[in-house]
């Protein structure tokens, strides 16, 4: 993982040290079939057989398509696995904007409705297409790890993938884990404090990767159908079960914009979305 | 955005995908067990011959279990008894209505050796795997094979459970021209053949519960040589049903309930029920962690329709006076212990046994079986992690 990965853990020290192994284990596990970095992984393979043929996947790659068609499609479209090839023209180094005709040449690439499946193979119609987890990979990997150590009897932790955390089980007094919210426009403060005793909370934000260009604010994460950056929340925090389910809810709420607001409070899960002018509105 | 709550229908996707295959173990341990098992005298008032002390039998275990690839795991046991005392021979009503119990005279010495190696490969989504067990005593050899699978459905929450197994058993009782029933017997076989299909069932974080039947079909010669007027059906059905409830508390530093149900009926007339509880309670010391769990079984069944104390039945009738077949109830209470160190656990188990006619809960009749009884169990052991 390329964010800090972090486990906090309450228990017996052997036993702790056996956990800790198999939990890094099964993290490293779901980077390496997962990885968009890495040549050897299933997802390279996907990607390498795009427009040449279809590629055989397992239940959990199956699992986590399945889900991915689930955010496209609660998103309307906005929320697209076959997104990240954006980032052959938006490089935030640069500090310079995309040609709008180079993304224009990458939007028919970008089209999870084509991409044909099922749950033993997967195919990309066009040659150059490509998917990625790098939505929801990390929060994946973070209940994964959790549930790691609750199979192995520890009780009282929790797991930390670069800000995305899923709790084990509460502190062994039961006073809950104190978890501070980044504030967008200063992250390396906390903009306010929550206690979690169980579950599970993932922040979507515009600083994670952006640029700024002409006094405009240009985040990593974008709209499908533009393959320009939203920019309305600086950042969203939400509570949920599991955390990928919170950190799905939180990006589909960025990607939403304006109307993301009324979604979220639908969804009646806790929540702490702060807009692009530091304005807060707070479920927590 | 839809108007659908996101929230419920991410939740059920993301719940839906698939955890990785169950993992092979990986640890390379051995094991040794020694058990002490001392059954009661029977009682001096009711018993006809001199002899009153009853089994004694010493048993040490030597267990090895090891990963081999990254999907098998072979589990193999070698168990070495010694066994010494006497044991009842015949239970009759006298003239006055009293149950008089016979010993076997002389103290029998025997030793029994049992071999067991059971591989097990692992698959996405279950297991499956073979048992082979072979037991020597100088007057019974037992040659058994297994088969057993596991299939996790519904995102593992469910587990199908099934096996299947037989044996084939041949007695060579000592001294056979002793006795006509010990001739007889002399080369017979016993064979026996069983199934179990059962479903685990993850109820939520802390509880499960595992529910299953089971059928076993025995053949062959099922008297006991070395009991007088022991006169069985050469054929025995037994079903069973049972139940077990698995509970995690968050008491001191964890623990457990587990309690089960078990009933049991066969076409010889006899119906039991089992009842256990066991509280698994764990305490951390630095390092160290001791699991502690007391126990306590109650266990009640009915006597066998040919179950009788007549001193000398009608020789073509079935017969037997065993007191394993006769109506009875029977509790269990012991202490089993654990202390786990880095690469070494210890391990001291104590049982006590008492079994009575009054304790039965069904049929209890008011003859007494003297013969009933009662034994304590100790166990001392030590597991290495390699």
């Amino acid at each position: 993982m390329a964010s800090p990965c972090k486990f906090l853990l309450q228990g017996e020290e052997a036993l702790i040290e056996k956990a800790c192994l198999q939990a890094q284990a099964e993290v490293q596990r779901i980077e390496q079939k997962f990885s968009r970095y890495r040549d050897s992984s299933l997802l390279q393979a996907i990607n390498k057989n795009a427009g040449l043929k279809a590629t055989k996947i397992d239940a959990e790659t199956a699992g986590l398509l399945n889900y991915a068609d689930l955010c496209y499609q609660q998103s309307d479209g906005l929320f697209d696995i076959s997104s990240g090839i954006l980032r052959q023209v938006w490089n935030f180094k640069s500090n310079t904007l995309p040609n709008e005709n180079a993304i224009q040449r990458l939007l028919p690439l970008i089209n999870w409705s084509s991409i044909q499946w099922d749950q033993s193979e997967i195919f990309l119609p066009k040659k150059n297409m490509e998917i990625d987890f790098g939505g929801f990979g990390k929060e994946y990997a973070a209940d994964r790890a959790a549930e790691v150590f609750q199979s192995l009897g520890i009780q009282h932790g929790l797991v930390d993938l670069g800000g995305d955390i899923r709790i084990i089980g509460d502190k062994v007094d039961q006073s809950g884990w104190t978890i501070g919210i980044r504030d967008p426009k200063q992250p390396a403060q906390a903009i306010t404090q929550v206690t979690l005793h169980q579950g599970a909370m993932a922040t979507s934000g515009n600083y994670e990767r952006f640029m700024k260009v002409g006094g405009q604010h240009y985040c990593h994460i974008m709209k499908a159908n533009t393959g320009w950056p939203i920019n309305f929340w600086a950042s969203v925090t939400v509570l949920a079960p599991q955390c990928l389910v919170a950190g799905s809810l939180s990006t589909l709420t960025m990607l939403a914009e304006q109307e993301g607001a009324s979604w979220l409070k639908e969804q009646e899960v806790p929540f702490l979305a702060i807009d692009i002018n530091g304005q807060q509105i707070s479920c927590l | 955005m839809k108007k659908v709550t996101a929230l419920s229908a991410l939740s059920a996707a993301a719940m839906a995908i698939p955890t990785q295959a169950e993992v092979a173990p990986t640890d390379e341990t051995f094991s040794y067990r020694y058990t002490s098992y001392q059954e009661a005298d029977s009682p001096r008032e009711r018993t006809f011959t001199a002899e009153t002390g009853r089994y004694q039998i010493d048993v040490q275990q030597f267990g090895y279990r090891t990963p081999i690839g990254e999907s098998w795991y072979l589990a193999s046991e070698l168990q070495y008894e010694t066994m010494s005392g006497a044991s009842p021979t015949q239970t009759y009503k006298n003239d006055e209505g009293q149950s008089t119990l016979l010993m076997s005279g002389a103290s029998i010495e025997e030793q029994r050796v049992d071999i067991k190696v059971a591989p097990k490969k692992y698959f996405d989504h279950g297991t499956a795997g073979g048992l082979l067990a072979a037991s020597i005593e100088n007057d019974y050899q037992s040659l058994a094979l297994g088969l057993d699978g596991t299939l996790d459905i519904f995102n593992k929450h469910t587990t199908l459970i099934g096996s299947l197994s037989v044996s084939n058993d041949e007695l060579s009782p000592t001294d056979p021209e002793l006795s006509t029933a010990r001739t007889e017997a002399d080369g017979r076989k016993k064979r026996s053949f069983s199934v179990y299909q059962g479903i685990n069932q993850v109820i939520d974080k802390f509880s499960t519960v595992q529910m299953g039947v089971g059928y076993t079909q025995l053949t062959g010669y099922l008297s006991d040589p070395y009991k007088f007027k022991d006169n069985r059906p050469e054929a025995r059905d037994q079903i069973t049903f049972s139940a077990q409830h698995k509970q995690f508390a968050n008491v001191l530093d964890g623990a457990a309930l587990h309690s089960s149900y078990r009933y049991y009926y066969d076409d010889w007339g006899i119906s039991s029920h089992t009842l256990d509880l066991k509280w698994a309670q764990q305490f951390n010391f630095g390092k160290m962690r001791l699991i502690a769990t007391p126990l306590v079984r109650y266990y009640t069944q009915t006597e066998a329709d040919f179950y009788s104390l007549q001193e000398n039945p009608q020789a073509e009738d079935f017969n037997s006076s065993d007191y394993r077949l006769s109506a009875y109830g029977a509790f269990t209470v012991g202490f089993n212990s654990e202390l786990k160190l880095d690469k070494v656990s210890f391990h001291f188990d104590w049982q006590q046994y008492i079994s009575r006619e009054s304790l039965a809960l069904f049929g209890a009749s008011d003859d007494e079986a003297p013969a009933l009884v009662n034994f304590s169990t100790f166990t001392a052991g030590v597991d290495y992690k390699f």
